[in-house]
């Protein structure tokens, strides 16, 4: 068996999660099909990515592990979110399906892949397997109810804008 | 891109590089936070059947010190010279550490020294074995690591032989660890 040089600690979920509202912050600029407001949220939600990870340094001690891992675990899942939802965006909304591949396949799958290589590395016993399903679960269930209280144009192209 | 947009760029760009340095180096100070906590020692010596009168232990019983007898030309066994015991399940190995004098001439008063783990069932399930030759002590790599309950109790052995002729008065002494984990 190989042990890691340095353990991961559970904050490690918040900075990944961090890493990736940046580099959406600084995509979604480049990119002509956001509004011009949108980066600027991205660079919001990294920010407070790293006051949680300032507040969860000063609460450490007191602040269990179990505790620590879920609040960071559920910003990153809240990033992945993020960026399949502009993938879904870019396919679905805007119909640009070769972008949206070239999204996919050079962010969103390396993204998922990166967080669940770090999670394999991390996870250590049932309760967190258990947590990280029931958070990615409610963010799949939040990303399908964002979809269905989308905007008409969406409801459109998914074929019931009609009705 | 428009100007506009350029300069939107160059802002987050800004914001970006502060944003995640700095949060590296608060990840980077907290991962070199370390907390130490004391507990009592989960491996721990006692006394055994034949520690009377020969073992020191030390304070917390994580140490123990063992003043042996040698016999020229015949073995000396130690049955019990200190027992091991855990409050958890661990494993431990004997190891050795130090053995003084060595490369010298009164090294060629011993033959051997034993330390033979002794489990519950009065099965050897680890030896660690020195022996001379000439004026050099031939130290033994460390015992595999065993599997020690809670509870359990494992006796350590000692088997000394003095030389034929050795002369009255010499001693040696070895240090050896117990390793756990």
């Amino acid at each position: 068996m190989y042990d890691l040089a340095t353990e991961l600690l559970p904050e490690f979920f918040l900075f990944l999660g961090v890493d990736f509202f940046v580099a959406l912050s600084l995509l979604t600029c480049i990119m002509d099909y956001f509004r011009r407001g949108v980066p600027y949220l991205y660079e919001a939600a990294a920010i407070f990515g790293y006051v949680n990870l300032l507040m969860s340094r000063e609460f450490m001690s007191a602040w269990g592990e179990y505790m620590r891992f879920s609040y960071c675990f559920m910003y990153l899942a809240l990033a992945l979110a993020n960026v399949i939802g502009i993938n879904a965006y870019l396919l679905v909304s805007k119909n640009l399906w070769s972008q949206a591949k070239v999204f996919a396949s050079a962010v969103t799958f390396p993204t998922i892949l990166i967080s669940a290589f770090f999670f394999s590395l991390y996870g250590k016993d049932a309760s967190q397997l258990f947590t990280a399903a029931l958070l990615s679960g409610a963010m799949v269930l939040g990303v399908g109810i964002a979809f269905l209280v989308s905007p008409e144009k969406i409801k459109k192209h998914m074929g019931r804008g009609g009705e | 891109m428009t100007h506009r947009r350029h300069l939107d760029l160059l802002v987050l760009l800004l914001i970006s590089v502060f944003v995640v340095s700095a949060s590296a180096a608060v990840y980077y100070t907290m991962n070199a936070q370390s907390t130490a906590t004391v507990s009592a020692a989960p491996v721990y010596f006692i006394a055994g059947g034949d520690s009377s009168g020969i073992l020191d232990p030390g304070t917390d019983n994580t140490y123990a010190r063992l003043s042996l007898n040698a016999y020229p030309n015949v073995t000396l066994t130690y049955d019990q010279a200190v027992n091991i015991t855990a409050t958890a399940t661990k494993q431990i190995r004997l190891s050795h550490v130090s053995v003084t004098p060595n490369n010298n001439a009164s090294v060629s008063n011993f033959i051997s020294v034993v330390f033979r783990l002794i489990n519950a069932g009065d099965t050897e399930v680890g030896r660690l074995m020195y022996n001379t030759t000439g004026n050099i002590w031939n130290t033994p790599s460390p015992t595999g690591y065993i599997m020690i309950n809670s509870g359990e109790e494992l006796a350590v052995k000692v088997e000394i032989k003095a030389a034929a002729g050795a002369s009255i008065g010499a001693s040696t002494t070895i240090v050896i660890a117990v390793d756990v984990k």
